[in-house]
């Protein structure tokens, strides 16, 4: 413990905080900090290595401690899974303080997550796909489909104009997963799904929400807004991915005009439920029949509220379902989120000490199969499960619906 | 920092096991990668897919789509996946000694 030097505070940094801050809350509301430390209490890695300690720097936001703040490795330690804000009883976002010290003091991101950010917006997908290429993938897929269920009418449309929804890829599953292409494409089948992709801008993963650029999160968003409007869609909906998700439903209200962005959005977990509820597809759990437990990614379920869908899918998708304890918006991050799998070798063994706690939690419950419904989460849980030697698959809920469906 | 050992040689690597000079790729290390990824030795079929990886790479400077691989070696996705149990992207572009991918995979 270090004495705070009065002379070198800046008493006006929290104004300046303020002024880059993208909220859909009071600017100012993060200045209402108590100091009581639940935030410290609340989050489950603050005493798994150091600094790693919210109280801490919300207090130096507060008190004007700007090149601590600045140089403080919390910055990109955080995950930004907001369980302390949840907790905290001012409210005070400390995620969304962090993404705005991130984006808006010159700091640069550990690792590529700059990269990524850079080869989306010149590209118009992080991974570089072309568009000849996404086509090519998406015809190839649809093929597969149409042999896997001996069914010449299954088709992954692209560009279609009124459709219901349009439909978001993570690039991942484009360029790398096509079998996650395959298994969406024939829930989407099953359910008889008037759906589209699009040709030009069809990438839901957006790190911008990470780096804190508001600026490149704009472009970003704008270029999906476009799409629905081009195509003239009902809704949009997200492929299963947490930040994703986030992105696409917040950050149409922050970043742009409310008339811009008046169009609703939806995880596919959440069209899965009402599909299996609905009985508009039929799945038959005896298909999965090892127990499985369910993570929750942050952004989809803490940030997001879309908690009780994707358990629902599960519960009727498989023979045993455990949940980990806690749970739901309780649960633990996994370690990786808030662009932390992106941030390269230095913040690694922070990111798998605090996957330490997953491991454990999944482990107490017995199950041999993980299942979440975010990319993110499921690298570090990749990696958690190579690390701590745990004997347990990894899926996505899409990928328990579509081994389970009845046709 | 991470090692590989690979015929007496230690190999540099990174924090997900990817080699870090692309230089330090020879066939040794390649079977020494493979083990890290649940294929225990390299058979004809496993090298066309690994020197197509690597060719790939050295004309575009990125990895190629899967559905690229499979086009080009004429393996179905399902052979690819019993060739390498842990994916083309992971696993075999490991092993063919190409970085680890950017971005979210």
């Amino acid at each position: 413990m270090s004495a705070i030097s009065i002379g070198n505070l800046e008493p006006l940094f929290r104004e300046d905080i303020a002024k880059y801050f993208t909220t859909l809350e009071d600017k100012l509301d993060f200045t209402n900090c108590l100091t009581c430390g639940i935030c410290t209490a609340g989050c489950p890695y603050s005493d798994v290595h150091e600094n790693m300690d919210p109280r801490r720097f919300i207090r130096k936001c507060l008190l004007g401690m700007k090149e601590e703040v600045l140089n403080d490795p919390f910055i990109w330690n955080c995950t930004m899974c907001g369980r302390c804000t949840m907790l905290c009883p001012m409210g005070v976002d400390i995620a969304g303080i962090v993404r705005t010290i991130r984006g808006n003091f010159g700091l640069k991101a550990p690792g590529f997550l700059q990269d990524v950010v850079d080869n989306q917006l010149r590209t118009g997908n992080q991974m570089e796909v072309s568009q000849e290429d996404y086509l090519e993938t998406l015809e190839w897929m649809e093929e597969e489909v149409q042999a896997e269920l001996d069914e010449t009418s299954v088709t992954i449309p692209v560009d279609k104009v009124g459709a219901e929804f349009l439909f978001l890829w993570d690039p991942r599953e484009i360029k790398y997963y096509p079998l996650d292409v395959q298994s969406i494409a024939k829930i989407m089948h099953a359910a008889g799904a008037n759906w589209t992709s699009s040709s030009q801008y069809w990438d839901a993963t957006h790190y911008g929400l990470f780096s804190g650029d508001d600026q490149a999160s704009t472009i970003l968003i704008k270029r999906i807004a476009e799409q629905v409007k081009k195509l003239k869609v009902k809704y949009l909906v997200v492929t299963e991915c947490g930040h994703a998700t986030r992105a696409q439903r917040w950050g149409r209200k922050v970043w742009l005009n409310p008339e811009e962005g008046d169009y609703p959005v939806y995880n596919f977990v959440q069209l899965q439920a009402k599909w299996i509820k609905e009985g508009i597809i039929k799945i038959d759990p005896n298909r999965n029949p090892e127990p499985v437990t369910f993570h929750d990614p942050c952004n989809m379920v803490r940030k997001e509220g879309i908690i009780d869908e994707p358990r629902y899918c599960v519960n009727k998708a498989v023979m045993e379902f455990r949940e980990m304890w806690p749970n739901r918006e309780f649960n633990y991050c996994c370690g990786g989120g808030g662009g932390l799998l992106a941030m390269g070798a230095d913040i690694q063994p922070n990111r798998l000490a605090k996957g330490k706690l997953k491991a454990e939690q999944i482990k107490k419950t017995g199950a041999k199969v993980v299942v979440t419904p975010c990319h993110n989460c499921y690298d570090q849980l990749n990696d958690i499960i190579k690390h701590y030697q745990l004997d347990v698959k990894l899926k996505h809920v899409h990928h328990l619906v579509s081994n389970a469906l009845v046709f | 920092m991470a090692f590989l050992e690979a015929n007496g040689k230690q190999i540099e690597l990174d924090e997900d096991g990817f080699i870090i000079n692309l230089d330090d790729w020879n066939e040794d290390v390649a079977l020494a990668l493979a083990k890290t990824e649940q294929v225990e030795e390299l058979t004809e079929n496993h090298w066309k897919v690994v020197n197509y990886l690597k060719e790939y790479y050295k004309e575009f400077g990125i990895a190629p789509m899967v559905r690229k691989v499979v086009k080009s070696t004429g393996f179905s996705l399902k052979e690819i996946y019993d060739l390498f149990p842990t994916g083309p992207a992971k696993g075999a572009c490991k092993i063919a000694g190409l970085p680890k991918p950017t971005g979210c995979v």
